[in-house]
């Protein structure tokens, strides 16, 4: 009896043992994947109500089944109203968090939530007068998108995220002086919280496994 | 006998068709590309010439990774809004069908890097800069010969030069064709 006891428990361990074996094996298959992008940036309810158009890159490594990062540059110029102009560099990471139990399958749309960070650059240029300021700040973001795979490798992704500056406040008014328009640069140095929307599409295609 | 003799040739000549178009493997494809682009700027109304090329890896049948890069010559009839306008390109295309004849539509994002021209007397150098863009594009490659292949491309890109002097569309229509040369491609 006790042999038996024995044997069973052993078989128990070696069938558990096999089956933490095969979950392993599916959680490193899961993680690990790295991917690399290049992505169009559109920022939105930005300066004086003018949208601005980006050019940017991006790799991907997903940390597990339903957890994913990116890590990313972007390069967006703003036309205000043909008076001035608005350059923002960001370079950062977002947690992507898939919404679906089996996310990125072909042929599928992969929903996700996004948070990140970011440090980032702005300039703002007054054509008319020639007047220019910058600034260095560090931003927040979050919002949503989905991915969609058209094969095992190869995702489109569109996503809409809002981003908020941490740090001095720097933006441009645009006024009319008898029908003629003026740019402002105002610069608020200390903490401000001073926020854009982003649209980003990306096309993203996964190199291999990193682990 | 003359309506056997039509009928026998055209099921040879399908077969050999079908042989071929079973040949070939879309996947694995590299193929690259040098020519002449001519561009139409409807804003400026501006027609501009360039020097174009490309290199694309077909990752399967119907998906490649693409790159492009377009270097200015100049604007026709001697239009002096655009000294220089370089772009680069990078993103994917998606293939339609299977055999040789592989028409594709495609997204891009690109840089520019421009610099206006001196339009008045005593002007000084105009500054140069980078504007992003963004480059839907369309077109097909007819893959005749182990290492050749015929190209249409059309491309239309959106961006703005938003320079210290100037703001200006730089939303172009462009156009090319040629031969291009790949590996891969075929069982």
């Amino acid at each position: 009896m006790k042999t038996l006891l024995i044997a069973f428990v052993f078989l128990v361990i070696d069938i558990s043992g096999s089956r933490l074996s095969a979950q392993e094996a599916k959680a490193v298959k899961e993680s690990g994947q790295f991917s690399i992008g290049v992505r169009n940036t559109n920022s939105l309810f930005t300066d004086a109500g003018s949208p601005g158009t980006g050019f940017g890159g991006q790799f991907r490594i997903r940390m597990g089944k339903r957890i994913n990062t990116d890590w990313f540059a972007d390069y967006i110029t703003t036309d205000l109203q043909g008076i001035g102009f608005r350059r923002d560099a960001h370079i950062g990471w977002s947690v992507l968090f898939y919404m679906t139990k089996n996310p990125l399958q072909e042929k599928k749309l992969s929903p996700f939530i996004l948070a990140g960070h970011c440090f980032d650059y702005t300039k703002v240029y007054a054509l008319e007068s020639g007047a220019s300021d910058d600034r260095w700040s560090s931003a927040v973001q979050m919002g949503l998108g989905s991915h969609y795979n058209f094969s095992d490798r190869f995702d489109v992704t569109l996503m809409a995220q809002y981003m908020n500056h941490l740090g001095s406040d720097l933006h441009a008014h645009i006024h009319n002086e008898n029908g003629v328009k003026h740019l402002e640069i105002e610069k608020h140095s200390g903490i401000g919280l001073e926020g854009h929307v982003l649209v980003t599409l990306s096309l993203n295609y996964r190199l291999g496994n990193l682990w | 006998m003359f309506v056997l003799f039509f009928f026998m040739s055209l099921s040879l000549l399908s077969q050999n068709k079908e042989d071929d178009a079973s040949a070939f493997k879309r996947k694995g494809i590299f193929r690259t590309t040098l020519t002449f682009a001519t561009g139409y700027m409807p804003a400026n109304n501006l027609n501009n010439l360039y020097l174009t090329g490309n290199i694309e890896y077909y990752t399967d049948s119907r998906i490649s990774l693409r790159g492009d890069g377009m270097y200015f010559f100049n604007s026709m009839n001697q239009d002096k809004t655009l000294k220089m306008n370089h772009s680069i390109y990078s993103g994917a295309a998606y293939h339609f069908g299977q055999g040789q004849f592989d028409p594709f539509v495609g997204l891009q994002t690109g840089l520019a890097y421009t610099q206006c021209g001196i339009i008045q007397q005593g002007m000084s150098e105009r500054s140069k800069s980078f504007s992003p863009l963004i480059s839907p594009l369309a077109g097909f490659n007819y893959y005749a010969h182990k290492w050749f292949h015929l190209f249409i491309n059309i491309r239309y890109s959106y961006g703005r030069l938003l320079s210290n002097e100037a703001i200006l569309p730089l939303n172009e229509w462009n156009v090319s064709f040629g031969l291009g040369f790949n590996v891969g491609g075929r069982k």
